[in-house]
């Protein structure tokens, strides 16, 4: 079962926004997905309780191993097919929930806090792909310099190679980009750092699943605007993550 | 003559042809074990970059404010001297090395798939010789 980070140093990125729009793509698609939420604001935690689904409440279930969180794992997931798991506070039980949702869904996605932090950096050591979201500003870009040095250094130092991509968030949905937009896809291609094709664009729809507790595909034309390219661009999305996994360096992986 | 079409334009073919997501390589399987010297390493890189372990924010601290230890962490300072230093709580070495010396330690580390302080262990029990 693939692990997945949505990775960078910095807040407002577009991590959960990108998070959830692969989750809803996957649990569209037949897959069961484990989220595993750093974030201390819990809003993919939130989202899962308003619509029923179970959420794991790490730092008030205490593990102390893998098969211990393996356990409270099946006891709460039952028949779901999407599970939360908020970790908020221990940067040492993550590993374990870690592995013990390996064991459980089909996808493991992992959303930490936009803070420089030890949880994040542990679960990029595991990763199958870290994908680093970044809205094209010269402010982010810094804080994506950041987050990949720490993603090659920990490969330099476990001789391990952790795939990861550069995806832009919040791109301008019209089909001009931004300056800004341009610049910066430029600069990252001439110095032969790995960007995905498909960029996710910023559309009311994404935040719709927020606002409407949903997934992408349970939306409808009159909660939220521009529905079908919304749905386009996350299909887009994550068939390029799924064939970015199938590729050696990640099946290698972890 | 056209066999079936009740879409005067023709995209509902295409519209059928778009299967969705392909999860077929995809499958629930136990997971594997977590990669511990990669963790390690991990956990070197970000104290190095100056990560924070989540839940303890760093606060500012005023002069001569000592900074209490973290649950299961002792300093070595607390310990040098006792004679009976028990092995539960973990404290942090840090300290400057031959950069070939290191490359030779976490090459051990990662071969074996021990843990940093393992190697370490290691090493000093061979120094010290067998256990009278």
């Amino acid at each position: 079962m693939p692990n997945i980070i949505f990775a960078n140093t910095k807040g407002g990125s577009g991590k959960t926004t990108a998070a959830l729009t692969l989750t809803s793509e996957l649990l569209a698609a037949g897959a069961h997905v484990a989220l595993l939420e750093g974030d201390p604001n819990r809003p993919l935690a939130r989202w899962a309780e308003r619509r029923g689904a179970p959420v794991i409440d790490g730092p008030k279930t205490r593990v102390g191993s893998a098969a211990d969180a393996a356990v409270a794992i099946r006891e709460a997931a039952g028949d779901s097919k999407l599970l939360v798991i908020t970790t908020d506070n221990d940067d040492e039980a993550v590993l374990d929930w870690l592995q013990a949702a390996q064991g459980w869904g089909t996808f493991d996605i992992a959303d930490p806090e936009g803070s420089p932090n030890q949880w994040l950096a542990q679960v990029i050591s595991q990763a199958h792909l870290v994908l680093v979201p970044f809205a094209p500003t010269t402010l982010d870009a810094n804080q994506v310099a950041r987050t990949i040095r720490q993603i090659n250094q920990t490969e330099r130092i476990s001789s391990k190679a952790i795939p990861h991509r550069i995806v832009i968030t919040r791109a301008n949905p019209g089909a001009v980009m931004t300056r800004d937009e341009r610049d910066i896809r430029k600069s990252l291609l001439e110095n032969a750092l790995p960007l995905m094709d498909v960029s996710l664009a910023d559309r009311p729809a994404f935040r719709g699943m927020f606002k409407h507790d949903a997934l992408l595909s349970e939306l409808t034309p009159d909660q939220v605007g521009g529905l079908p390219q919304a749905r386009s661009n996350a299909a887009a999305f994550a068939e390029e993550i799924i064939e970015i996994l199938r590729q050696p360096a990640a099946q290698k992986a972890a | 003559m056209m066999t079936k079409s009740s879409d005067a334009f023709g995209f509902e073919a295409i519209g059928e042809e778009r299967k969705g997501l392909d999860l077929s390589d995809f499958t629930r399987s136990p997971g594997a074990p977590i990669d511990r010297p990669a963790a390690e390493a991990a956990r070197e890189v970000a104290d190095a970059a100056g990560f924070q372990s989540r839940g303890k924010p760093a606060s500012p601290r005023r002069a001569g404010q000592g900074r209490a230890n973290p649950p299961g962490k002792v300093k070595i300072s607390d310990l040098i001297g006792r004679p009976d230093v028990p092995d539960e709580p973990r404290a942090q070495l840090n300290m400057m090395a031959p950069a070939s010396l290191i490359v030779r330690f976490k090459k051990i580390e990662h071969e074996r798939g021990v843990r940093a302080w393992e190697v370490l262990k290691a090493a000093l029990d061979a120094l010290e010789g067998p256990e009278q």
